[in-house]
């Protein structure tokens, strides 16, 4: 079947079957392979993008349930070398070790700076516990996140 | 060695903007034309000879290329291992674990894999089943019968033992002696990329990209299996997303490999985490220690033994059994020693080497046991360890080298960083601890390549692994010293074995001291024949620095592509680099490890926690490790490896547990084995770097990385005694095991009164 | 995951309708989030999916000052962010906030996690105790049953072949009556909660997550009601009691006291209902 969608400011359309997972979609047939899978289990968040600007795990959802929407995976936040804010303030807290979650943790911080724009602390470590990183111990990822929203 | 000025900057990683773009490459991402999809059948009974294994059904499948067992492999060496190569890649007359694989399909697509893999059937004559160590330990059933019979007990992998002094004399002689018993559970890394491999068999030999620690290592285990020269192997390593030590030596590779041999396709394995889950632990352990005190309080007897269950087969099993051994004794210099190590088979999931490598065991035996002594003493815990620690200077352990750390000012400083001495609230309670291991990158000799091209910009060559440590930035850093060139014209060279030196592995806190010793020795090489060449050219070498593509000299700015031409005599357009092999060699010196230790990795952490004895939950309120780095040549790198350590060893300390019915891992996913969230951080979380400027590495730097796993789960348990006076010897430390301890004491302190 | 057939209706007659046809080989898909987990572990396998994100009549969503009206397709998300619940209902709006994780709430849907059933559903403890009713929707008509008894056991429902589930009426306590619920959880799921509604004779006490279904706990209810909510004690008490009287796993003594616990705790942040 096609799902047509906007995929990072542009339309696409994909023909999968059915039972076809996003994450496969984007990895596997559309070669952005940004987007990470790793607990497959919805927890760890390694496959999150934005659906309608909102955080999703792309392990659990059809390619399908995307029709119509506007999709935005970590492919799609720099605008040409100019890096989005989010991914701006991770590379100067060095929130990055190695790598593996941070597109996930990337877009968690974007879809943060959505929800609550005015997170405080607290906040931040509440919202960002649905989204695991084995290396940093997330301080690092903390503080980013907080230079983010202050530029957001 | 001159004074760094890239090295010690807090320089922006190589690797960064890569990965917040998601441009960085990890094997899963890998594809080549042509490429097959492979998926493990694995072994659903614990232990059994191995009858039949069925691939007819699966073969049958639309879409299977072919499906391979362990009888299509005869012609091979099918075993790899760390030391003890007892681990089949593919079951071969036993299955030894619940999760072990006994085929491996390949397809055109990963869905066909997976479906065939299901359908592969296991006959087997069932064994009686060792469901972990302390069962196997007394079993006449053996789970590797082939292996050396320990004159004690059953299913000994591998004893080893310290003894030092005369120790029961010296227990004897003790005016006090604490005796306790204290136990760690299994745990799993939880690499968030899950093991990887992608090979194929070409003109040139066998290609395999792997998500490894070790890929040389894997180079020579690939060579030896199938019968073919080193030359003809050749293992390339992109970003690994993790590794913890859950990717050393061989994994999936061979298998991958042999797959790709039968197939005559490329083949891409990519395990789910619940396969990775069944590939390697931390040991589980049990410690049970005697440690005798004289009049003065100082400690002049330990007697110890750590039992590890290895699980189904050795990987790092016997390494970390000596070294656990090793390091039981602790940093306190003790006279009298007895420290037994023994790993044993079970028939549970292998285990192997993770972060801090038998060492967070034994420290949360040892660091415990001392805070009791103190406690018994009537001393403060910090007071104590100041007076007790090994000075620097001073021997550690049998003649291994003297302790080159100032333990206690670390320890002061992580004591202050969480206001040890300031009034504290009702319900909290303070606690600390000192780790302490023997460094990696003893007894080995590697070596590096730096390459000065004729623009200016330069190419290291250098076997560490990129796992998040960051040793792209790190040996830029120290290259740029040693040529003194600019950071930003330095670029570090993934990993490929093909042409580059040897390496046994990125582990063991090593690579700064071993691999970036040898780096900045070949800088500092080249640099001097650009020296040599400058002063031929332009008559002066004079403070002489990189800048780009000029050399810069006394007063005087050249391009080197100029003062090359002129030296050498060629037209620029037939110059090659400038370049150097640094070598860092170790291998002198006798230790009770065999080497002489090269340094220390020292880790103190120090707590505060509160309790709500309602719930048993253990909040810490503040959180300080100290890093004894030496000099921390990223520090922000540093820092980030400290604090995910020390984040990490909360993790064992309060939330993760491999659970287990019996032989089987009932937890193998993160629904149900906890790792830390970014709510657990501690309230206020301080790391400190510690720089003495007293290692062997560049600019008096240490290995690190490790250290943060050491004390941080004995200074939790300490701070949770001073809270309320109740101590526990189990990990992790749940709220219901806090609460039964709370209860316990109660009913205890009623029956009493 | 097995194929499927996908069908996207856009009325709630056809989606009743293509369930009618392919029987007990379709199932409704919502958010996705437990329904494709169970499909990728391949613990079900429906040759059909009836997709109804796009029958609007299942996701509407209305406040007043008597009750929520809360279509089964709204998801998580919009109930822990919508102004109103958290004027006259903070607990569901906090309740909301702490359902798995953010990505689960943005996709997942109230009525996907109460006919699914799962024993830790936080949701499903403060419904019962708020004496939520549900409507079902078939080919053959409506139903209404309370969510009491709608709810049978982990897993189990009363959702007959070829039901959907429309929505969920939740009564609001009058104002001024207090609603309170905690939950505590060591892993990803909750292991104990109480839910806690104070309202002098229509008190309620639950206890979730720990059994097959929300455990009522009338005769703490009714020792707050006695007390005007005041003693605590005997409430956590008789709290205590009747887990233990349906809990006899590992750790059973542990989360009995939890329950007890967490009562106390729900009522001490139980805020009085505000109108809207």
């Amino acid at each position: 079947m096609e799902t047509e969608f906007t995929l990072n400011g542009s339309a696409v359309v994909v023909d999968a079957p059915a039972h076809e997972l996003l994450i496969d979609s984007l990895r596997e047939r559309m070669r952005l392979t940004g987007t990470k899978r790793s607990c497959d289990v919805e927890i760890c968040g390694a496959c999150t993008v934005l659906r309608d600007g909102q955080a999703i795990s792309s392990c659990t959802t059809l390619t399908a349930d995307v029709e119509g929407t506007d999709v935005v995976t970590v492919e799609g936040l720099a605008a040409g070398e100019e890096l989005h804010p989010v991914q701006q303030a991770f590379v100067d807290h060095s929130a990055a070790q190695c790598g593996f979650c941070t597109p996930g943790m990337v877009l968690s911080v974007v879809a943060l700076g959505i929800d609550f724009p005015d997170a405080d602390e607290e906040k931040i470590k509440e919202y960002l516990s649905s989204t695991i990183c084995r290396c940093t111990g997330y301080a690092k990822i903390v503080e980013a996140a907080q230079q983010a929203l202050e530029q957001m | 060695m001159t004074e760094p000025i890239e090295a010690g900057q807090r320089h922006q990683r190589k690797d960064i903007v890569d990965k917040v773009t998601g441009r960085a490459r990890y094997t899963c991402d890998l594809e080549v034309a042509g490429m097959a999809y492979a998926r493990l059948a694995r072994s659903k009974v614990a232990h059994g000879t191995l009858k039949n294994v069925d691939t007819s059904a699966a073969r049958a499948l639309p879409g299977v290329i072919c499906v391979v067992t362990a009888k299509d492999f005869e012609h091979l060496d099918m075993y790899y291992g760390e030391s003890v190569l007892d681990q089949p890649f593919l079951a071969v007359d036993r299955v030894r674990y619940i999760g072990e694989p006994i085929a491996g399909v390949v397809a055109e697509t990963q869905a066909i894999a997976d479906e065939a893999a299901e359908l592969v059937t296991l006959e087997v004559e069932e064994l009686p089943i060792l469901a972990d160590a302390a069962q196997a330990m007394t079993s006449t059933t053996l789970i590797h019968p082939e292996r050396p019979v320990d004159p004690e007990l059953a299913n000994v992998c591998n004893r080893a033992v310290f003894a030092y002094g005369d120790v029961d004399q010296a227990l004897e002689d003790a005016v006090y002696v604490h005796e306790a018993t204290y136990t760690f559970p299994a745990l799993y890394h939880y690499a968030m990329e899950p093991h990887s491999c992608l090979a194929e068999w070409t003109t040139e030999g066998l290609e395999m990209w792997s998500s490894t620690q070790q890929p040389h290592k894997v180079r020579a285990d690939l060579a030896r299996m199938f019968r073919t020269p080193h030359n003809n192997v050749r293992v390339r390593v992109p970003f690994v997303g993790g590794g913890y030590g859950s990717k050393g030596q061989a994994k999936y590779e061979p298998v991958t490999a042999a797959m790709a041999l039968v197939a005559q396709r490329p083949v891409r394995l990519v395990n789910s985490i619940n396969e990775s889950f069944h590939t390697v632990t931390r040991h589980a352990a049990v410690v049970t220690m005697k440690t005798g005190i004289d009049a003065d309080g100082k400690i002049i007897a330990r007697d110890s033994q750590v039992i590890y269950d290895t699980g189904a087969y050795a990987d790092k099993g016997p390494r970390v059994a000596r070294k656990g051994a090793y390091r039981s004794a602790g940093p306190y210099s003790i006279p009298h020693t007895r420290s037994v190590g023994i790993a044993v088979y079970s028939n549970r999931v292998p285990a192997g080497a993770f972060r801090g490598f038998s060492t967070p065991q034994v420290v949360w035996a040892g660091e415990s046991a001392v805070d009791e002594i103190a406690r018994h003493l009537g001393m403060s815990p910090l007071e104590y360890r100041k007076r007790y620690l090994t000075e620097r200077g001073k021997p550690l352990l049998g003649d291994d080298a003297p302790m080159d750390a100032d333990l206690p000012q670390g320890l002061q400083m992580a004591a202050d960083a969480i206001g040890w001495n300031e009034p504290r609230r009702a319900g909290r309670g303070r606690g600390l601890g000192s780790g302490v291991k023997d460094g990696g990158g003893g007894a080995a000799r590697v070596e590096a390549e730096v390459h000065l091209h004729r623009d200016g910009s330069i190419e290291v060559v250098a076997s560490t692994i990129e796992l998040g440590q960051g040793p792209q930035t790190a040996f830029a850093q120290i290259a740029a010293d040693g040529l003194c060139a600019r950071f930003d014209d330095v670029k570090v060279r993934a990993v490929d074995t093909w042409g580059q030196r040897f390496d046994p592995g990125t582990n063991a806190s090593r690579s700064t001291i071993s691999v970036g010793s040898a780096v900045y020795d070949a800088a500092c090489q080249v640099y001097l024949q650009v020296c040599d060449a400058a002063e031929q050219v332009i008559g002066t070498s004079e403070r002489l620095r990189l800048e780009g593509p000029d050399v810069v000299a006394g007063d005087q700015r050249k391009p080197l592509v100029e003062i090359l031409a002129e030296m050498r005599g060629l037209q620029p357009d037939w110059l090659g680099s400038v370049f150097a092999t640094g070598v860092q060699d170790s291998t002198k010196g006798d230790g009770p490890l065999g080497y002489t230790s090269s340094f220390y990795e020292v880790g103190h952490s120090a707590v505060e926690v509160e309790v709500d004895p309602e719930t048993g939950v253990l909040t810490l309120v503040k959180c300080a490790s100290v890093a004894d780095v030496g000099f921390a040549v990223n520090p922000t790198s540093v820092e980030g490896q400290d604090e995910g350590s020390t984040v990490m060893g909360i993790g064992h300390s309060l939330y993760e547990e491999l659970e287990f019915n019996g032989p089987e891992l009932i937890n193998p996913s993160l629904v149900d084995y906890r790792v830390p969230r970014a709510e657990d951080l501690p309230r206020e979380f301080h790391t400190v770097l510690l720089e003495n400027r007293d290692g062997p590495g560049p600019f008096g730097s240490k290995g690190a990385g490790e250290g943060g796993t050491l004390a941080i789960a004995p200074a939790i348990a300490n701070a949770l005694e001073d809270a309320t006076g109740l101590r526990i010897r189990d990990l992790p430390l749940t709220p219901e095991r806090v609460w039964r301890a709370l209860q316990n004491e109660r009913a205890e302190q009623q029956d009493e009164s | 995951m097995a194929p499927f057939e996908l069908h996207r209706p856009h009325e709630l007659s056809e989606a009743l309708h293509l369930l009618d046809k392919h029987g007990d080989d379709a199932v409704l898909h919502m958010g996705g989030t437990e329904l494709l987990l169970l499909m990728k572990l391949g613990f079900a396998q429906p040759g059909h999916l009836v997709d109804g994100k796009r029958v609007a009549s299942l996701a509407t969503l209305r406040v007043d000052d008597q009750r929520l009206v809360i279509g089964a397709g709204v998801t998580h998300r919009r109930l822990e962010r919508h102004r109103d619940i958290a004027r006259v209902l903070p607990a569901l709006a906090v309740l909301e906030r702490s359902v798995a994780n953010v990505r689960v709430r943005n996709a997942g849907t109230i009525g996907g996690n109460l006919c699914f059933a799962e024993p830790h559903s936080d949701p499903a403890t403060m419904f019962a105790a708020l004496g939520a009713t549900v409507q079902l929707a078939s080919t053959g008509g409506e139903r209404t049953i309370p969510f009491r008894d709608f709810l049978r056991g982990a897993f189990a429902t009363d959702l007959q072949p070829g039901e959907i589930m429309t929505r969920i009426e939740v009564p609001l306590p009058p104002p001024g009556a207090r609603v309170g619920y905690q939950r505590i959880a060591f892993k990803e799921r909750p292991d104990v909660a109480a839910a806690v509604v104070l309202d002098g004779a229509q008190s309620e006490v639950w206890v979730g997550a720990l059994a097959a279904r929300p455990l009522p706990v009338p005769r703490a209810a009714e020792a707050l009601a006695a007390s005007a909510g005041r003693d605590e004690t005997a409430a956590a008490e008789e709290v205590r009691t009747a887990v233990l009287a349906v809990d006899t796993g590992e750790g059973a003594d542990y989360r009995a006291h939890l329950a007890g616990v967490l009562v106390r705790r729900a009522l001490d942040g139980a805020a009085p209902r505000l109108p809207l």
